[in-house]
């Protein structure tokens, strides 16, 4: 009877043990193993798994995450009626927690009236057109910034699962095109940094596999969140390549594959990064 | 501080900067334009001992200064070498009590191989065709290593640097003579 307790406490553990373990392929502290045949990666990081315990720290904590302050933005934007029409967000999509679950793991989308891709923060500024009849925003606008950090955060924790087959699949191909072709005086594509050398260190700067699933990310050397093509803009200039403008279509293809790229990640806007 | 003298004190402080013309935008300088020069020297590549590709004769028909050479590898905006490379060398410089030489000499990469002996490893052409474009002297290994003396044949250069080479003809040299000295 008391081999058979035993057993039972051992079998209890081992689950309890194996079952965290697949719980915490998150890309943090385990890495997630892509699904998609012929994926370059054998494991996928988040950028979160590269940065110092106190930038962790930062994230983790929702009163200490800097970025939380545009969620707040978000949140008061959401229910403020702005444009001719007389509508706010909340007017047609009710509740963000309801209506915005598992947008966030999804963009860029095929959209069929441009004929091509589009991100949230487009998707954002047709609505607000269209349905609100207000003025856009800019990409990494206080407003943008703030919405998309707070419509995204309805999916925090989701895995990241972009679509790249379809219609979508020609800009998902440029955009892999795109992160391997060499640029700039550096002479330096994404792969080399991002693929080649993730985890390795550039002078004091740890090399990450440049993921975007926490994005719109606080920047600790920006002071304040920024999109996922401001990003692409800094990497792009210091390569010493011209960069593109947020929203170009080079950048959305990019976005849509490193979406794809990022397979399995968790949501984790806003992330907290150097 | 009293409210009246801290007024002033504004006043001055922001008379100082539209004076000096102190705006965030000009602090920023280019990545290129410093001084920096757009002639790439014409050179000639021979088959190397330990490569296929090196190029014998010095850019500038001289010798470089290897004193130079380090200040160039350790220059952010030059070479960086050691943003990549370590130098037991050149970490010997880094002294824990002293920030600026911390700073200076410190944290070197780890992306490529360690330079340690590798004037023992490769000619002093083959150093050469490394330094000025890798992708010659490897041309199978797909290099992240930059052409430090090349100024065209880039995808879409930044407008600061279109034209530029990252080192001089000189600075190469001074660079490949400091690299000698890594026996």
């Amino acid at each position: 009877m008391k081999l058979l307790k035993v057993a039972a406490i051992a079998g209890v553990l081992t689950g309890g043990v194996l079952a965290g373990q697949a719980l915490a392929a998150d890309g943090k502290s385990a890495p997630v193993k892509p699904s998609s045949k012929g994926h370059p990666l054998s494991e996928i990081w988040s950028g979160y798994h590269f940065a110092k315990a106190g930038t962790q720290a930062m994230q983790n904590d929702e009163i200490e995450n800097p970025g939380m302050a545009w969620n707040d933005i978000g949140m008061e934007l959401w229910s403020k009626v702005d444009g001719e029409a007389g509508k706010a967000c909340a007017s047609c999509h009710n509740a963000a927690e309801d209506s915005m679950k598992g947008v966030g793991t999804r963009y860029p989308i095929y959209y069929e009236p441009w004929k091509k891709p589009i991100t949230l923060e487009q998707r954002i500024n047709l609505c607000r057109e269209k349905h609100m009849k207000a003025k856009t925003w800019k990409f990494d606008s206080n407003q943008m910034l703030g919405m998309m950090i707070y419509v995204k955060r309805q999916s925090i924790g989701m895995p990241m699962n972009v679509k790249v087959d379809g219609p979508i699949k020609p800009f998902f191909e440029k955009g892999k095109a795109f992160y391997y072709q060499r640029r700039g005086q550096l002479d330096m594509s994404c792969a080399h940094c991002h693929e080649k050398y993730f985890g390795e260190q550039i002078r004091m700067n740890t090399l990450s596999q440049g993921q975007s699933n926490g994005f719109p990310v606080y920047r600790l050397k920006w002071q304040k969140p920024g999109s996922i093509h401001r990003r692409f803009k800094g990497c792009n200039k210091q390569v010493r390549a011209k960069p593109f403008k947020s929203g170009s279509d080079e950048y959305v293809n990019l976005e849509l594959y490193l979406a794809w790229r990022g397979q399995g990640l968790q949501v984790e806007t806003p992330g907290v990064r150097n | 501080m009293k409210r009246k003298s801290y007024l002033t004190f504004i006043g001055i402080a922001g008379a100082l900067v539209l004076a000096l013309g102190l705006t965030p935008a000009e602090a920023k300088k280019s990545k290129c334009k410093d001084g920096e020069v757009t002639e790439a020297a014409k050179y000639s590549i021979t088959k190397g001992e330990h490569i296929d590709a090196a190029i014998s004769a010095s850019l500038t028909g001289n010798a470089g200064d290897p004193k130079k050479g380090l200040k160039w590898m350790t220059h952010r905006r030059l070479g960086n070498c050691i943003a990549c490379h370590e130098v037991s060398k050149i970490l010997a410089l880094a002294k824990p009590d002293n920030v600026k030489s911390l700073k200076a000499y410190g944290f070197h990469g780890k992306i490529g191989p360690t330079l340690d002996g590798v004037a023992d490893r490769y000619t002093e052409g083959e150093l050469r065709m490394i330094v000025v474009d890798p992708k010659k002297a490897f041309p199978d290994a797909n290099t992240i290593m930059p052409a430090f003396h090349k100024n065209d044949g880039f995808t879409r250069v930044h407008k600061d640097c279109v034209g530029y080479v990252i080192l001089s003809a000189e600075r190469v040299e001074d660079v490949v003579a400091y690299l000698k000295t890594l026996k």
